[in-house]
């Protein structure tokens, strides 16, 4: 079996036991209130266990194999017998589905041929089969079923018990008995049309015409609905593939103009020409949208793992919390995403142990039991805001004070006048939440420098906002995409450069602003109220400033960036506009530059270099001092 | 503006490929190296310079919105600069994975050279630039200095690059 495709099962798997968790957690909610859970709910888990275990099986991976066949057969248990169930239950089909994505993993990182490797792992799976043994003792007491049907329908392979009772779940390939087709068969292999069930795998499967399910599953359709919006159809593809489609469509941006302002037309009338010209840029850029946003993914996936996450903590921290999910179809892009997972975990987390309070404490308060955390997504402008929200108890002003003043990061006198916003600034502070005393009182700060740091890398920010005994708001905002950015084009001589928007404070205009020279290539000009240290693009990369030779500005630009509240002036000659970039890597070959962050082609059709400027602000502002 | 040479690579097979190689002079002296690492030939476009990188590094260009670094064979050769001009070409070459501009006065052509042909060089003089150099091929009368494509990077480059033949 190739290497490959074992992999791309593995994402497979990963997919369908996302999905599997999905399930669960709705099946946890729907029967929190005693009910039965839904017939259709169980076949669709039992759908997906079935596809994992038949689709591991063909790949030989036993212990996938044995750990979905046993909660398979819980989950046709419970079919049969639905008064069997409980949350002991459904604690087993969970911690089987954690198993399982313990054992995917496992085997995407270090293959080992597929067979358990814990023990946790055999014990469970002894304990799951022992649980699936009594409930079945039970079932065949209560509905005595004939014991002694024939077990030719038995998939003999991996089971420990080949007589046990389970006629529903063969893995039609290998059974030599074609027996009736249930309505959960793996769907590669039916040849028949599954009449009652609408969420069929339908890659291998037609499509069911004949499915009356407006009448039967009437009281489904709203959430039904709702999640086709999200559940998009779509395709993976090589992302190697996709950048060389970014260039083409780059290029073909850039070489439209040179086509229809070419010099050699500009003399002539042609009205029809410049017609279709203006339609040929119509749909360019049409394709250049589209293009771009081919690796933006709706936000889902993540906001999704979010409700496993909110169950397991409340349950830790024995609070009741409703997680209300909002926004989710906003896109973004796909690396941003991946980055956004812990920042959220850490967050929400915090909000369940520290922000909401315990049921008692609520009803003291006058609140509702159920605390509520919104997470919510949407977009604005050329970022996404993502909200999270939770109607707890809000942090506490003096008590974060109290820690500050301790920490030596304010002074009484000071933090009588700082600004609540101000205050809770403090909690980004590194190392602000290691005491015990404010992480289990007021609660927030454990780690929030590490969050507020992994937003920065992806050019986001970071904001928090308190009402007291109220709750507390966390707003993460980050850009829709990490290969496009807004940068300020400048040029210095014949080279141009690329200083990202965000780094860019103020640029000016200077016709003969006296430079201080403080010593060789170290120099400052007065910027409002401060000294500032201004530089030359060259000095910045190991050559002789420029402004040696000259004691003033003439009719140069100089950009005042700032990182990380550090100010550094950079003088060019010329400003050329500011505009959306797409960041190209550089190529190896040029090593140890630091001071770059890639390049891009601008309209002209020249390759720009984008400035890592918070690299070169430290970088010169260490070698340097004012 | 750009010619590829992909009309006849659909022809060539990898015996046929294996002979050929690509000659270029530099002030009056032919050199060569095997087509299969070329994959285009251009006039030269507009370079960006890099800064803080060896001078024999141009700096980068555009080619079809791809960054290509390109590199001065003068200047890596320690043959003094000379200006660009109409007939400056880059060829385009690929060196495991890794794209590279080479900027040469002149192209002349591509030869054949059988092996039996080529001798491998021997340590000529203390020049700097004979350590790009690994054999010599006789074609006719005229002698093409064969060059290792691989060592016009620095050692320390070298290891991004592997599997040169010659080296």
């Amino acid at each position: 079996m190739e290497r490959d495709d074992v992999l791309e099962y593995l994402l497979e798997a990963r997919e369908t036991l996302e999905n599997i968790e999905k399930e669960l957690l709705h099946f946890e909610k729907s029967t929190l209130d005693g009910s039965l859970v839904d017939r259709e709910l169980l076949d669709t888990l039992f759908r997906h266990f079935h596809t994992v275990k038949g689709s591991s099986g063909f790949f030989g991976l036993t212990a996938i194999v044995k750990m979905a066949h046993a909660a398979e057969n819980l989950l046709d248990y419970l079919r049969k017998n639905p008064e069997a169930q409980d949350a002991d239950t459904l604690e087993f089909l969970i911690t089987a589905l954690d198993y399982l994505n313990e054992l995917v993993e496992h085997e995407e990182s270090s293959p080992t041929g597929g067979d358990f490797f814990s023990e946790g792992q055999t014990q469970f799976l002894n304990k799951l089969n022992q649980k699936n043994e009594s409930i079945r003792i039970s079932l065949t007491h209560t509905q005595e079923e004939p014991s002694t049907r024939p077990s030719s329908q038995e998939f003999g392979l991996f089971t420990n018990e080949p007589a046990k009772e389970i006629p529903k779940e063969e893995f039609g390939l290998f059974t030599e008995d074609p027996k009736p087709k249930i309505v959960e068969e793996f769907g590669l292999f039916s040849k028949e049309e599954n009449p009652s069930t609408n969420e069929e795998f339908g890659l291998f499967h037609k499509p069911t015409e004949t499915l009356p399910k407006e009448t039967v599953y009437k009281q489904e359709d709203s959430s039904k609905t709702e999640k086709k919006v999200i559940v998009k159809k779509d395709i993976r593809i090589d992302t190697d593939k996709l950048d060389s489609l970014l260039d083409i469509v780059g290029e073909i941006v850039i070489t439209e103009p040179m086509v229809t302002d070419h010099p050699d037309i500009t003399k002539l009338k042609l009205e029809n020409f410049q017609k279709t010209a203006l339609q040929l840029k119509k749909l360019i850029r049409n394709l250049q949208d589209i293009t771009l946003s081919l690796r933006m993914v709706p936000i889902a996936g993540v906001f999704s793992r979010m409700e496993r996450l909110v169950r397991d903590t409340a349950k830790k921290t024995g609070k009741q919390v409703e997680l209300i999910i909002s926004g989710e179809e906003t896109e973004i892009d796909k690396s941003i995403i991946e980055e956004m997972y812990d920042p959220l975990v850490h967050i929400i987390r915090n909000a369940i142990d520290h922000g909401l309070e315990t049921p008692e404490e609520r009803k003291e308060a006058g609140k509702q039991i159920q605390g509520s955390i919104q997470l919510t997504a949407t977009q604005s402008g050329k970022e996404v805001w993502i909200e999270v929200r939770d109607d707890g108890k809000g942090l506490s002003r003096d008590r974060i004070l109290n820690k500050a003043m301790s920490l030596g990061l304010t002074s009484p006198a000071e933090a009588e006048i700082l600004q609540d916003q101000e205050v809770w600034e403090f909690l980004f502070h590194p190392g602000f939440s290691t005491a015990k005393e404010v992480t289990d009182l007021s609660g927030r700060g454990v780690g929030l420098d590490v969050v507020r740091k992994n937003v920065t890398t992806l050019k986001g920010f970071v904001d928090v906002f308190s009402v007291y005994g109220q709750g507390t708001t966390f707003l993460i905002r980050v850009p829709l995409t990490l290969a496009i950015i807004e940068g300020l084009v400048v040029r210095k001589s014949d080279t141009y450069f690329i200083l990202p928007s965000v780094d860019v404070k103020e640029s000016l205009y200077v016709t003969n602003e006296p430079i201080n020279e403080l010593y060789k290539n170290n120099h400052s000009i007065q910027y409002r109220t401060n000294q500032i240290s201004i530089v030359d693009i060259d000095l910045l990369f190991g050559k002789d400033s420029d402004l040696n030779d000259q004691r003033s500005l003439k009719e140069k630009y100089v950009i005042v960036t700032e990182s990380h509240e550090k100010q550094m002036g950079i003088v060019f000659d010329e400003i050329l506009g500011s505009q959306s970039i797409v960041i190209k890597p550089i190529s190896p070959i040029f090593k140890n530059i630091n001071g770059l962050a890639g390049c891009t082609i601008l309209g002209n059709g020249h390759a720009g270099l984008i400035l890592d400027v918070r690299k070169l602000i430290s970088s010169h502002l260490t070698s340097v001092t004012i | 503006m750009s010619q590829t040479l992909k009309s006849w690579d659909l022809n060539a097979n990898e015996d046929t490929m294996k002979d050929l190689y690509l000659c270029f002079s530099l002030e009056e002296r032919d050199y060569a190296f095997e087509v299969r690492h070329l994959t285009e030939i251009l006039a030269l476009p507009a370079i960006t310079t890099i800064p803080g990188t060896a001078p024999f590094l141009r700096g980068v260009i555009n080619i079809r919105g791809k960054i290509i670094p390109v590199m001065d064979v003068r200047l890596r050769f320690d043959i003094a600069f000379k200006a660009y001009h109409d007939r400056t070409c880059v060829l385009l070459i690929e060196l495991d994975g890794l794209p590279l501009g080479l900027i040469v006065d002149k192209v002349n052509d591509v030869v054949r050279i059988p092996v039996e042909n080529i001798d491998l060089a021997p340590k000529i003089g203390e020049s700097r630039s004979s350590r790009f150099i690994y054999a010599t091929g006789r074609v006719g009368d005229s002698v093409k200095i064969l060059i290792n494509l691989q060592r016009l990077l620095t050692q320390e480059e070298a290891h991004l690059i592997k599997d040169i033949p010659g080296t």
